[in-house]
């Protein structure tokens, strides 16, 4: 799976913060005036789409317009990235936590993959002392015996509430 | 997948990785505050990425900073009513981690409390304003025995007290 770039996922932030189902700058910088939440997400939108005087032109005079300008004349849309790459707190806190939410989702994304791997290799290990097979697992779990072998022999892929049930099946009935 | 599924979905990943490394006989905990409460309780829709924590097992913490969770809000634990932790509401039992949602009632006060911009809107929108039980906020906001006994002196008291009867006044009847 493709790692999810840092503009895809505001992309899809801006979107999901708002409500709106198309990405209408003159709507978004609408609902980022009566709506906080959006506003630093929307500036590093703009940033990434350079759509920066679209956004200025937009927001009405305010603080937040100030707190646009500051950004936009200070950083360019690759020198804010590796700002935020540093940790870097010369940027506020708001934009940082922009970042911790995209890089949570792009480790999560891979370690539902991990996550189920490292299950399969410890029920396997488990399985392997004999003491309990996968039909008796399947048959009390009620899961398909078929779809569990393919996960556990031949990497196919399951759902994460699968691989935990029979998980913690096996780990209590063998361990 | 709703914004609701998909955080549910994180709590799960979270919950099978905790499974991975502790035994299932001990229960952990995680409690969450501000907006993914809110988004677990059914009260709100919007997006919401970060995971304000309460109070969490000591074993879960070293994951909190993968999984986009802070505790940045332990530093305003007095601005919740004393008895918060006996209304948590269950929201999601995994295998190994029970999740909890801090009360509508109980975030209403700690967010008229710290009175930001942010948190203000957060609590102004209809669909919290329809979900409130009006008559336990004011049991909250006036008993002796919930916000009283955990404010820092009666001179915060009365600043809350005065931003709790301007929002009454004002959003009470939206409710």
């Amino acid at each position: 799976m493709n790692k999810m770039e840092f503009s895809e996922y505001l992309q899809g932030y801006v979107l999901r913060l708002s409500g709106l189902s198309q990405l209408n700058m003159t709507e978004l910088t609408r609902q980022a005036v009566t709506s906080p939440r959006l506003r630093e997400p929307l500036a590093l939108y703009a940033m990434s789409t350079r759509q920066t005087q679209l956004l200025l032109e937009l927001m009405p005079d305010s603080e937040t317009k100030a707190d646009y300008q500051k950004l936009f004349s200070t950083y360019t849309y690759d020198a804010v990235v590796k700002t935020l790459q540093r940790q870097d707190t010369s940027l506020p806190s708001r934009y940082l936590k922009v970042w911790t939410s995209y890089n949570a989702q792009v480790l999560c994304a891979q370690k539902d993959a991990k996550i189920k791997n490292m299950m399969k290799e410890k029920v396997n290990n488990l399985l392997s002392s004999k003491r309990l097979s996968v039909q008796t697992t399947c048959k009390a779990l009620n899961l398909d015996t078929t779809v569990v072998n393919d996960w556990l022999k031949e990497n196919e892929v399951v759902d994460l509430q699968t691989a935990q049930v029979v998980y913690n099946y096996v780990r209590t009935h063998v361990a | 997948m709703s914004e609701r599924d998909n955080l549910l979905s994180r709590l799960q990943l979270l919950d099978a990785e905790a499974n991975l490394y502790f035994a299932n006989d001990k229960r952990l905990h995680v409690a969450i505050v501000g907006g993914s409460a809110l988004l677990l309780l059914n009260v709100i829709t919007r997006a919401t990425d970060d995971i304000d924590v309460l109070s969490i097992s000591a074993e879960l913490e070293r994951f909190m900073h993968e999984y986009d969770m802070n505790t940045n809000v332990w530093a305003y634990i007095c601005f919740f009513p004393y008895g918060y932790e006996d209304r948590y509401q269950l929201v999601y039992q995994g295998a190994i981690i029970d999740f909890y949602a801090v009360s509508l009632e109980d975030i209403v006060i700690a967010k008229l409390n710290a009175g930001r911009e942010v948190d203000i809107c957060d609590i102004t929108t209809p669909e919290i304003l329809n979900a409130l039980n009006w008559n336990k906020l004011e049991e909250l906001a006036t008993s002796d025995n919930e916000l009283k006994a955990s404010i820092m002196n009666s001179r915060q008291y009365s600043e809350f007290y005065h931003t709790y009867q301007e929002y009454v006044q004002r959003y009470r009847q939206e409710g």
